[in-house]
């Protein structure tokens, strides 16, 4: 599994691990939010700050955060180039004929990267210290309530688990199914891009008729160990919440206190 | 004693948009009662698997009735009581595991059944015990050999304390190290009470249950106590089934005019015969 | 073709904390023309074994030689390895993509460049070897029986006319008749048409039914070789190695615990244990 660090969970007992999944959750949501409204970039460093402490305090080597950021660092740069180019305002810092890069599109380009990176870090962070058991029953007890208004919030975890369980699963076989077309003579090295997109179509039809088997196969057995939806179900695991999940909400309230500060 | 499966002239055939779909069961017959070990052998496409898929009300028949504990089947208000009362081990290891760790795989039944929480913990240390998986409740799925997710399958069914539990092939995809624990805890669950029925198309591992009934195109067509049916053992290639290697040594040598029995009940009855044989003065 | 290997190792993932040594220095040669079996428990590395004399996974050191071409860590692919190796996986049918059965076996000599008329008469005459009757050429490969979409998975390799085939346990979840069939197919395919066949495979029945030489792999180690009667002989090495040996000998086993004269361990297939009793029979009458 070589380079596959979305969504894996690595066991540990640091005080990050131990916090509540839905504290963190619901925590990691919020924080989310807030950073689509830091538009100031001494707020956006506190962030990351912030972050980089909790990734030290989680004792997560910070290499496997650039592992994780690696298919979205073409995003960032796109992003930060476009913001570089079209912003205008504040002092002209350079002028090259056809383009300008004024100081207001330097100060966007800072924080829009910064931005996406505290996306990216707060949901690794996410997945990486919590094991997909905790994330799916926390996940499931936050929608809860909205079942009233019809959220299946069992299913949709029961979806969210299935999907975390078959990954590895799925991954295998597609590397099976690689080799074998490799051994009927494709070559996916070869060709330009879209030749080398339509070369996986020998992989991608065999593994969704397969997903789609599987699928069947695992219907049948939960039906027979009486699966019938949420009805009449009880959860094994129960969440408690403990002190140390105020240490969320006490952070909660300082970051947003750093967003009115540094208001625009 | 009441049998704990019936099949009363059960036929079976899929409903398609063909005009009339060939019958994959025809006319079933059979009684299994509590606590038997029985094993279910055919070819591929004898209706064997489709049979067990009758047993617990996955299908239910296109004629004739099917009970389970004077339960039917085709019920909808018994069906959950049913299908706590027969327990189904399926073939692909893979493919019956739902949660992300191996004791909340466990646990998936109980949940399901509504046990309360509390009451959990004591039955799925006790399901991981059974089946031999301790030291792995917390490991996540994919890292388990073969042999260990069937096991894994064996736990969750078993934790819903079923009378009967069903093997519908639950061997085949397993290397023979997996396959020999998986035997192992059927024959450990049927001394320990359990109503064993395990489907396969190896006449050694058939062989090791105490009656075996055989399946060829959608019929029953042998239904015997394994003891007995080792002078007729060699009738099994009419279905395209193996024969055990010591019932085919037995019948040549015989063919041969070694002066053995006529009838053998075990491989350790024929090594000492021969034993006898060879060692005769 | 013949297949050389020399002390070849392979690591996967190297430098993670998952790093695991799949093989380690394997020393052996596969005759040209033999009929080869390659055992070993699950995780013993025949798999990757397999692999690398396919070209698909790359030595981390030492190497493999099929024929002139030689396959190594340095090596930009294992493509020339490719043409000659034909390998099929377990399950094959799972890899069938195309909508009908005759793309299907195309598939790999359209790969290769191959246009029609010639696709369209390799593809019957692929149908013809294997056994799958012409008129099904335009039918979906999805609605045969699980032995006939084997068959054209491997109609799929033929089709590219390896010299080598390897076959990973071919026979897995096939009923008593298709085994036989398939076994049928691989023997035919061995004496007529003169390929090297290597079977991967945990059931010694087999192997000693019809492999002339054998290779059992042992965490990652050639822990045995010879003909199945030098290998099956070495009766306490395979229950080291918690290896099933082939049912005849347990057999023998069994009735030698009773026996002041054993048997000899080296029988492993009915007609020989029959003969062997049949002699032992005589001698006993004979002197009284």
């Amino acid at each position: 599994m070589n380079g596959f660090i979305v969504g894996m969970y690595l066991p540990g007992d640091s005080f990050v691990h131990q916090l509540d999944p839905r504290a963190k959750l619901g925590f990691a949501f919020i924080f989310m939010f807030m950073v689509f409204f830091a538009d100031r970039l001494l707020a956006c460093a506190i962030f990351l700050a912030f972050v980089l402490v909790a990734i030290h305090i989680a004792k997560v080597p910070y290499r496997l955060f650039f592992t994780a950021l690696k298919p979205i660092i073409f995003i960032i740069l796109l992003s930060s180039l476009l913001h570089l180019w079209m912003t205008k305002g504040g002092e002209m810092i350079l002028a090259f004929p056809g383009i300008t890069i004024y100081e207001e599109g330097i100060r966007q380009a800072g924080i829009i990267s910064i931005r996406l990176l505290l996306l990216v870090a707060i949901a690794s962070l996410l997945t990486f210290t919590t094991s997909p058991v905790d994330l799916t029953d926390g996940m499931e007890s936050l929608l809860s309530p909205l079942r009233k208004i019809g959220v299946p919030a069992h299913e949709l975890a029961l979806m969210m688990s299935i999907a975390l369980r078959f990954i590895p699963t799925l991954w295998e076989e597609t590397e099976k199914i690689r080799k074998a077309q490799m051994a009927r003579g494709i070559d996916f090295e070869e060709g330009h891009i879209l030749k080398r997109l339509k070369k996986h179509l020998p992989i991608l039809i065999p593994l969704f008729i397969s997903a789609f088997r599987r699928a069947e196969d695992l219907a049948l057995a939960m039906e027979a160990r009486c699966y019938r939806g949420s009805e009449g179900r009880t959860k094994w695991r129960q969440l408690h919440y403990t002190r140390r999940d105020l240490w969320l909400l006490l952070i909660l309230i300082l970051l947003g206190m750093v967003l009115l500060i540094f208001r625009h | 004693m009441e049998p704990i499966i019936q099949f009363e002239h059960v036929w079976f055939r899929y409903q398609v948009d063909e005009p009339d779909p060939p019958w994959v069961l025809k006319d079933i017959r059979l009684n299994i009662d509590p606590g038997e070990y029985v094993s279910i052998v055919g070819n591929n496409g004898s209706g064997k698997s489709t049979l067990a898929r009758l047993a617990n009300g996955l299908l239910l028949p296109t004629k004739g009735r099917v009970m389970i504990s004077g339960m039917e089947t085709s019920s909808e208000q018994d069906i959950w009581q049913i299908r706590r009362t027969v327990g189904m081990v399926f073939q692909n290891p893979e493919n019956q595991i739902v949660a992300t760790s191996v004791e909340d795989d466990i646990a998936f039944g109980l949940e399901n059944i509504g046990v309360p929480p509390l009451q959990m913990e004591e039955k799925i240390k006790n399901a991981v015990k059974a089946v031999g998986l301790e030291g792995f409740e917390h490991h996540e799925p994919h890292t388990l050999s073969g042999g260990q997710k069937q096991r894994l399958a064996i736990a969750g069914v078993i934790v819903l304390e079923p009378d009967v539990i069903i093997f519908d092939e639950s061997t085949s995809m397993l290397d023979p190290v997996g396959r020999k624990t998986i035997l192992e805890i059927m024959q450990s669950l049927n001394r320990r009470g359990k109503t064993i029925i395990h489907i396969t198309h190896s006449a050694e591992e058939a062989f090791m249950a105490d009656r075996m009934i055989v399946m060829h195109q959608g019929e029953c067509k042998l239904d015997e106590a394994t003891g007995r049916l080792y002078q007729e053992a060699m009738r099994l290639k009419e279905w395209e089934l193996d024969v055990p290697l010591e019932i085919e040594l037995w019948d040549r040598l015989r063919q041969k005019g070694w002066p053995l029995p006529d009838k053998i009940i075990n491989k350790e009855e024929l090594v000492s015969e021969i034993w006898r044989l060879l060692s005769r003065t | 073709m013949e297949i050389v290997v020399k002390d070849l190792s392979v690591v996967y993932m190297p430098d993670t904390p998952y790093e695991k040594q799949a093989l380690s220095h394997i020393d052996l040669r596969i005759e040209s023309g033999c009929f080869a079996a390659i055992a070993g428990a699950t995780g013993s590395g025949k798999s990757t074994l397999i692999q690398c004399m396919a070209g698909l996974i790359r030595p981390a050191s030492g190497q493999v030689q099929v024929g002139d071409k030689i396959f190594h860590a340095g090596s930009k692919s294992g493509a020339a390895l490719r043409k000659h190796v034909g390998i099929v996986f377990q399950y094959p049918e799972h890899q069938l993509f195309e909508e009908t059965i005759a793309k299907d076996i195309a598939f790999g000599l359209k790969n290769r460049g191959i246009t029609e008329p010639k696709l369209d008469r390799e593809v019957h005459r692929m149908m013809d070897l294997v056994g799958l009757p012409g008129e099904l050429s335009d039918r979906s490969p999805f609605h045969l029986s699980g032995g006939q979409m084997r068959r054209v998975a491997i109609a799929g390799i033929l089709a590219l006319k390896p010299d080598v085939l390897i076959m990973d346990e071919p026979t897995a979840g096939l009923d008593r008749q298709g085994k036989q069939e398939l076994f049928r197919l691989l023997k035919d395919l061995h004496e007529k048409q003169g390929l090297t066949v290597i079977l991967v495979t945990h059931d010694m029945n087999d192997v000693a039914k019809y492999a002339d030489q054998v290779f059992v792999l042992s965490g990652g180690k050639l822990a045995l070789s010879g003909t199945p009667a030098e290998v099956f002989e070495q009766y306490q090495i395979w229950q080291e190695l918690s290896l099933e040996l082939p049912q005849v000998s347990q057999l023998v086993a069994k009735i030698n615990e009773q026996l002041d004269v054993p048997l000899p361990y080296s029988i492993f297939t009915l007609e020989e244990l029959e003969q062997s009793l049949a002699k032992r029979f005589v001698q006993r009458e004979a002197p009284t």
